[in-house]
């Protein structure tokens, strides 16, 4: 157990320190592709036939290669550009790169599942907003969304789940993450099993924890409609 | 900068070949992990309370660690005990090609046994009394009518599990195996270009999601025809 203490001769320090890494690379990519995914979901109900297109490319390009291969392509690609454009020698770090890799292809998932929502708020419910004088804005803010978080809630969830276990590629590229922290501490004390569980259970974790939150999140979403069953 | 036509094509045989390990990987992992994950699925939903918290913990715990860690483990883990260093285990966990192929198997089948109970449950309770009171054994019951019925039911999720895990098996390069993300990547450093390479892997990629979805379109078709005469 002194291997995962907190001093200098155990690894517990480095380990928090791959753990916090991680959580800023799934809460910001995943706030990124909230954002991303929110607008092409608003793309994807226009009857624009270019931008529906340019939706239908987005989403069949993003999934359908894995995410990690975004994240290399990124990594090596994002620098040469930069020096291309602006002539300035600019890093790209792993961390950068794997936000910036996961919120786009994630954004596919997500602004699919806004799409559904959109589309499953039944049309009356347009119609009767109209009818009692409420404009675009307020008619989206007051009457659509509600509903339509409601529905969309579970399928995002979902998404933040899947995005969190696929931070753990993005060591591939040589993020200190949690998984690196844990291969390198694993290789040194010869005591593998440890760490792998250990950086695995943290994964378990932190996903249960989020789980719990979800919940809170949909009773919240639910108020107001037929009394949530106690499980 | 730019996409290299030639060097894409000088490419083209070894990103194959890379196409090929990681079909020769997911192809083992896709039969294993569904003959693992019905019966887990099926002891998921056993009455004994025991033998249900069992299934659960496999599920949670295969689905809750990162494909990664799993590879690690099994590759580099098990490389430092005993008891599979020094007998005929070795020759399997020696090589990463097994150790991925066990490790794969494992973390597909713990989504599996979600995918296979939410597709049993879903088959009406009704069919299954009238199955067993035409005299069909629970035996006869569950491989006739809940498992083929489970199967229509379960189809979709099942898709959406297969294209996340073909793409999962990028991981592949971590624990060394030459599969396609890895070809790409080490043609990325023999040839300075990083661009070519990783887009002609990652279109290759995305055909095989392609016919993966292609393919369960028409099984999807083929399963459901006795429910829309009319042709589409």
């Amino acid at each position: 157990m002194e291997l995962l203490s907190f001093d200098d001769t155990g690894y517990g320090d480095e380990m928090l320190a791959g753990a916090f890494i991680t959580v800023q690379l799934a809460v910001f990519s995943f706030l990124l592709s909230l954002v991303l995914g929110l607008a092409l979901g608003f793309i994807a109900r226009s009857r624009n036939r270019l931008l529906f297109r340019a939706w239908r490319f987005y989403a069949s390009l993003f999934m359908g290669v894995p995410s990690i291969l975004v994240v290399f392509f990124l990594y090596y690609n994002v620098p040469v550009l930069i020096r291309a454009l602006s002539g300035a020698r600019m890093d790209f770090s792993p961390l950068a790169a794997g936000i910036v890799a996961l919120g786009i292809v994630y954004a596919a998932y997500v602004g699919e599942v806004i799409r559904g929502a959109i589309l499953n708020i039944p049309s009356g419910q347009v119609d009767a907003a109209r009818a009692i004088g409420l404009r675009t804005l307020p008619m989206w803010w007051l009457v659509l969304i509600p509903q339509a978080w409601r529905i969309a809630l579970p399928g995002i969830v979902n998404i933040w789940m899947v995005l969190l276990k696929e931070t753990a590629l993005v060591s591939m590229v040589g993020l200190t993450d949690l998984v690196r922290v844990a291969d390198v501490a694993a290789a040194v004390t010869k005591q593998p099993f440890m760490f792998y569980l250990a950086a695995g259970f943290g994964y378990i974790i932190f996903s249960s924890a989020t789980m719990v939150a979800a919940r809170r999140l949909e009773r919240w979403a639910y108020r107001g409609q037929l009394p949530v069953k106690a499980q | 900068m730019g996409f290299d036509v030639e060097l894409a094509w000088r490419l083209l045989p070894s990103l194959m070949r890379g196409a090929g390990v990681t079909l020769a990987v997911l192809l083992p992992c896709l039969v294993a992990g569904m003959l693992l994950a019905v019966p887990v699925a099926v002891w998921r939903l056993s009455p004994n309370a025991l033998v249900g918290s069992l299934a659960w913990c496999f599920s949670m715990f295969f689905r809750g660690v990162p494909a990664l860690i799993l590879l690690y483990m099994i590759y580099n883990g098990l490389a430092t005990v005993g008891i599979i260093r020094h007998t005929v285990l070795w020759n399997v966990f020696f090589d990463p090609y097994y150790c991925a192929v066990i490790g794969f198997t494992l973390n597909h089948a713990g989504f599996l046994v979600e995918v296979v109970k939410g597709a049993i449950q879903a088959v009406p309770p009704g069919l299954t009394d009238a199955a067993r009171s035409l005299g069909l054994s629970r035996r006869k019951t569950f491989f006739l009518m809940t498992l083929p019925m489970a199967a229509r039911y379960g189809l979709s999720a099942y898709m959406n599990e297969v294209i996340l895990f073909a793409k999962g098996t990028a991981a592949l390069g971590a624990i060394t195996v030459m599969d396609l993300l890895a070809v790409a990547n080490a043609a990325v450093s023999t040839s300075y270009d990083p661009m070519t390479p990783l887009i002609m892997a990652g279109a290759i990629y995305w055909c095989i999601v392609q016919v993966i979805q292609k393919g369960f379109a028409r099984l999807e078709n083929h399963l459901n025809r006795y429910l829309d005469p009319t042709p589409n």
